[in-house]
């Protein structure tokens, strides 16, 4: 098959750029674990809110976990997130676990990585670091959900490191 | 409008398209700098996510 040497410039141009892209993506998805998240595991949607749940309104947000890490715990549902404000130190693994407990909602935090659906029935995982402070950032839903959808936030703290 | 003289119309039809080559090679400097850019810049500066 003839193919214009114009067109093989083009050919080895469109295959030059997708080669750099895929290649800095990978790099720092082996090297450096940075990825999109993605968890699959179950939960159910019903029972979220019973005693014993993961979910359960007592093992709600925040947590230090032996590591020095962070897990936080949140429930999304018509029309907030629960709970409503939270305070993470910054520079420091912060591992978010979301559950839905009616639809499908979203969430997303301007000006950082941490953006991902909250589907109903799967606990959504996201491990993130916050590189700087901040103060009230809200935390939107970002899948729309209902009327109330436009009014559906909480607020996230990023505080100095030895603050919190 | 001026015109073409047969010279230059067989300079321009043989001849080597510098242009457009000129444009290829801006085209992918500007679209890798700029992927670059909000990869490294903008994307990893907001902490990593897995």
């Amino acid at each position: 098959m003839h193919v214009d040497q114009t067109e093989k410039k083009w050919l080895y141009i469109s295959l030059f750029v997708t080669a750099v892209m895929i290649g800095v993506l990978t790099l720092f998805a082996v090297g450096s674990n940075i990825h999109p998240p993605s968890n699959v595991e179950t939960i159910n949607s019903d029972t979220l809110h019973l005693e014993g749940s993961e979910f359960a309104e007592d093992n709600l947000g925040v947590k230090k976990m032996p590591d020095g890490s962070y897990e936080v715990r949140m429930v999304a549902a018509r029309y907030g997130f629960y709970p409503q404000k939270i305070k993470v130190p910054a520079n420091t693994p912060v591992k978010f676990r979301f559950a839905s407990a009616d639809v499908l909602h979203g969430i997303h935090v301007p000006f950082t990585n941490l953006s991902t659906m909250v589907v109903p029935g799967y606990v959504s995982e996201v491990n993130t670091e916050f590189p700087k402070e901040s103060v009230d950032t809200p935390m939107f839903c970002n899948e729309y959900c209902g009327l109330g959808h436009d009014h559906m936030w909480s607020k996230l703290t990023v505080v100095a490191k030895e603050a919190k | 409008m001026q015109k073409v003289t047969s010279e230059e119309e067989e300079k321009i039809l043989h001849g080597k398209p510098v242009g457009t080559f000129a444009l290829l090679l801006a085209f992918m400097a500007l679209f890798v700098g700029g992927w670059l850019y909000m990869y490294f810049f903008m994307f990893l500066e907001h902490g990593p996510v897995s």
